[in-house]
Parts: C-alpha cells; sequence; structure tokens
C-alpha cells in the first residue's frame, strides 16, 4: 500500500534530513513489533508476517503486515511530534485531527460505495493498553497491492494517455473521482447502480464523531489549528468559513511581512471584504444548503 | 483537504485503488472546487488569450498545454455529472460549471497567496477585477480605499502582530 524501503530492509536513507533519521532510529527501536503482530492476526483470524522495511512520512511511519492468504493490513503507526515542528499543530490539535480521521473512515464505511478508501480496522488511541505495550498510537487499516499515484507518475501531465482520451496531450486517471471531498458534502461520484447515496451535510467542518446512532457529527475543522485559522469551526454560513481562510492569510502575511508587499496583505483582506459585505457576491458563493 | 496524486494508491493501469490519509478531510462550499496545480486558473484571461494567440511567446507551449488540461478536468467533471443524472441523481450545484465561475476562481487565488510569491500584486487586480468587473483605473482607486480602511481598522483586531 504504501512505498516501502527499497530492498526489503530498514532504510533510512531518504530520512537523513532535520533529524528525521536519528528521530525514526529511536522510533524503530521502541516500538514492539511482535503486538502489532499479534493484534493483526487477532483481526484477521490467521497468522501474518511484519515487513522489515517501512515507510515514513512527517506524522505516522507504515509497516505492512502480510497475512497467509495474501491479505495486506498496513499498521500505521504514529510518530512522536517533531522537535522542530514549525506549523501552528500542537498535540491536542493532532490527536483531534486523528480522531477526525477515525470518525471519517467509520462514516465511510456504513455509508460509501462509490469511494475507495481503506477500511479501518483498528485504532489503538494515545494511552490505549496496547498502544502503550506497541509503544505508540496506532490504527490498522485495509492495504492494496499498488503504489501512490505520485510515486508512479510525479508528473500528472506526463500521465499515459487511454485511447478514449485521445484528443488531448494530458490526460488523468479517473478524474472525476479525485475531488471527492471537496464539495460541500461528502458527495460520492458513485459508479456503482443500486447503491447510491447522497449526503448532505449542512455545516462546514471536520467529522469528528460517528456511530450507527449518532450519524456524522461535524465538529471544528481539523486543520484549524494547523492552518492558524481565527475561527474553528464549525461554520454554518460560507461567509464565514471563507473569512477565517482570509484572516489566517492575511495574519500570515503581517508576521512574515518584510515591508515589500502591500499586496500580500491587501488581497486577503479585499477577499475577506468582498464576501462579507458585498450583497451579489454573497449570492455567489451561497450559503450551504441546511 | 488533503487529496492529491501522493494520497492516491493506483494499480499498474492507473486504476485507482484508494484514497488514503483522511486525517485533513471536511466539509467546505462547493466553490473552494478549483483548478488544481500545475494548471491552475488565477491569471487574468486577456493575458492567456495574448499568450495563446502569439505561438512564438515563451510560455505559448507550456499555456497551451494548461488550457487543454483544465479542458479535460472540466470535461471529466461534465462526464460524472451527466452519468449521475442519468440515474437519476444530480449535484446541488455543477462543479464543471463553477470551476469557471467567479468564485472558485477568486477562491483559488486566495489560496495562491503566500505560495505564488511575487505574484501578490497581480493576483490581486485579477480578485478585484472578477469580483466587481472594475478597469485599472477603478481597481487602483478601490484599492487605495481599501488599503486606508485596512490600516485603519483592521490593527491588531484578528492578528496578534500589528497590521495595516
Amino acid at each position: 500500500m504504501f512505498p516501502l524501503a527499497r530492498a526489503g530492509r530498514p532504510s533510512y536513507d531518504d530520512w537523513d534530513y532535520n533529524g528525521m533519521k536519528e528521530r525514526l532510529e529511536r522510533f524503530i527501536s521502541i516500538i514492539n513489533k511482535s503486538s502489532l503482530i499479534e493484534h493483526t492476526q487477532f483481526i484477521a483470524g490467521q497468522s501474518v508476517s511484519i515487513s522489515e522495511a517501512f515507510s515514513a512520512g512527517q506524522s505516522w511511519c507504515c509497516f505492512e503486515l502480510l497475512a497467509a492468504d495474501g491479505r495486506l493490513i498496513i499498521a500505521r503507526v504514529r510518530l512522536p511530534r517533531h522537535p522542530d515542528s514549525t506549523d501552528g499543530a500542537n498535540e491536542h490539535s493532532e490527536l483531534y485531527s486523528i480522531e477526525c480521521e477515525v470518525a471519517t473512515m467509520k462514516f465511510f464505511h456504513e455509508n460509501v460505495t462509490g469511494v475507495p478508501f481503506p477500511r479501518l480496522y483498528a485504532y489503538e488511541a494515545p494511552g490505549s493498553q496496547r498502544a502503550a505495550i506497541v509503544g505508540a498510537a496506532y490504527m490498522l487499516i485495509e492495504g492494496f497491492y499498488g503504489n501512490t499515484l505520485q510515486d508512479v507518475q510525479f508528473n500528472i501531465c506526463e500521465l499515459p494517455v487511454r485511447p478514449s482520451l485521445c484528443s488531448t496531450c494530458i490526460s488523468f486517471p479517473n478524474p472525476a473521482r479525485v475531488d471527492l471531498n471537496a464539495g460541500a458534502h461528502y458527495h460520492t461520484m458513485d459508479f456503482r447502480p443500486n447503491r447510491t447515496r447522497d449526503f448532505h451535510i449542512s455545516t462546514i467542518g471536520s467529522i469528528s464523531h460517528f456511530s450507527k446512532d449518532t450519524g456524522a457529527i461535524i465538529g471544528k475543522l481539523s486543520t484549524a489549528v494547523a492552518d492558524g485559522l481565527s475561527s474553528d469551526g464549525p461554520f454554518i454560513e460560507a461567509c464565514d468559513y471563507f473569512a477565517a481562510i482570509a484572516d489566517a492569510k492575511f495574519c500570515h502575511a503581517c508576521k512574515n511581512d518584510d515591508g515589500s508587499s502591500l499586496f500580500s496583505r491587501l488581497g486577503p483582506f479585499i477577499f475577506k471584504d468582498t464576501v462579507q459585505n458585498t450583497e451579489p457576491f454573497q449570492n455567489w458563493w451561497g450559503a450551504v444548503p441546511l | 483537504m488533503d487529496i492529491g496524486a501522493q494520497n492516491i494508491l493506483i494499480d499498474q493501469d492507473f486504476d485507482f485503488l484508494a484514497i488514503i490519509d483522511w486525517e485533513f478531510a471536511q466539509t467546505a462550499p462547493w466553490e473552494v472546487n478549483h483548478y488544481p496545480m500545475p494548471f491552475p486558473l488565477v491569471f487574468a484571461d486577456a493575458n492567456t488569450d495574448y499568450i495563446l494567440q502569439n505561438p512564438d511567446h515563451i510560455a505559448h507551449h507550456h499555456v497551451s498545454r494548461q488550457v487543454a488540461a483544465r479542458k479535460m478536468y472540466r470535461q471529466k467533471f461534465r462526464d460524472a455529472e451527466q452519468a449521475l443524472e442519468s440515474r437519476g441523481r444530480c449535484l446541488q450545484k455543477s462543479i464543471a460549471d463553477l470551476l469557471d465561475g467567479a468564485a472558485s476562481r477568486i477562491y483559488a487565488m486566495l489560496e495562491k497567496f503566500g505560495v505564488f510569491e511575487g505574484m501578490e500584486e497581480e493576483l490581486t487586480y485579477e480578485m478585484v477585477r472578477l469580483a466587481y468587473g472594475f478597469d485599472r483605473e477603478e481597481a487602483e482607486k478601490y484599492l487605495s480605499e481599501m488599503e486606508a480602511k485596512m490600516k485603519g481598522t483592521y490593527l491588531g483586531q484578528v492578528c496578534e502582530v500589528p497590521c495595516g
């Protein structure tokens, strides 16, 4: 599922920057992989083996677990916060983002058929017994035999052209499915007949909780703190959401202002003013339907 | 909203296997849908047209590809929307339609502040042109009024640091 280190052995070469290598080495040395295996075997109901190799980003380290029947399960293990993190996020906001991801995946599992996504088998939050034994919070999610589009072809303008799309030099694989979470709702482009549902979520925010009883609860934005938004949401009105984004851009420009660009502040200021105070503009944006 | 080539798993035929990393998923107004990098629609139409009409222009090839990419991007949304419609399901708004609309374009421009460094002035003028239909002179007048308003009313109201 995730691009693991080549040659099937741990490699820190790709992470030898900004203290990442040492951070990963320390992390890998404390992770209790046999507990990950045990938990995965319990879920899969069969024996599994864990990869030596791993992939790691800024927040997660992923191991592949291969079940006897060939199924892949990914252990997505949370890395400790980087001491030099420069974004606005903090431990609390990062935990909230993880909870939103878990809730979103649960919501999808119950409701969404048109968008392929990994199934969430388990989430062990910080402080849970299993997380304590493994040495970090983690998720067990469905793995896939594939790779990220970015790793296969970094430049999306160089993708192979399918015969049906030959009218131009640039092609996208099934692009209609690309922008699936950027609508006003979790509108899924459902291509499977007879399994069709739309979801009309009236507020702007992230899914912070899901259960079959409550449905999806929209809470504050999972990116609010990291993006430096003046208000976390959830937002009822689209213009309030846009204003919060404009404020963040404006403040960012003020903090980084070297006096050279009036427009780096004026642009976001005008955006906010226009969205909030101009009648035609409010009609253009439209409120999110309730 | 963290969707992109880094979060789309594909097989050897470039078919999608899964969309991963939902940490930053959210609901959002329709108008946040916009043409993505590397073919954003953030520059003045007049400039784009001028470059397209001049094959000798240094940016002609690049801009032509961007225009073709946007056309395909929009058409694929159109196709998907029509497929939904044929099954009796309609989106409340057409993404294909709004991609070329002022709201989506202006939002895309806002996103580029702090990213396209050095282009803030051009982006600002284009935002104003799209929002109000102002010509250059009217835009300058409006911008100077807004600059005064920014300096007069905004100090410390939003940010911890002085602005204006």
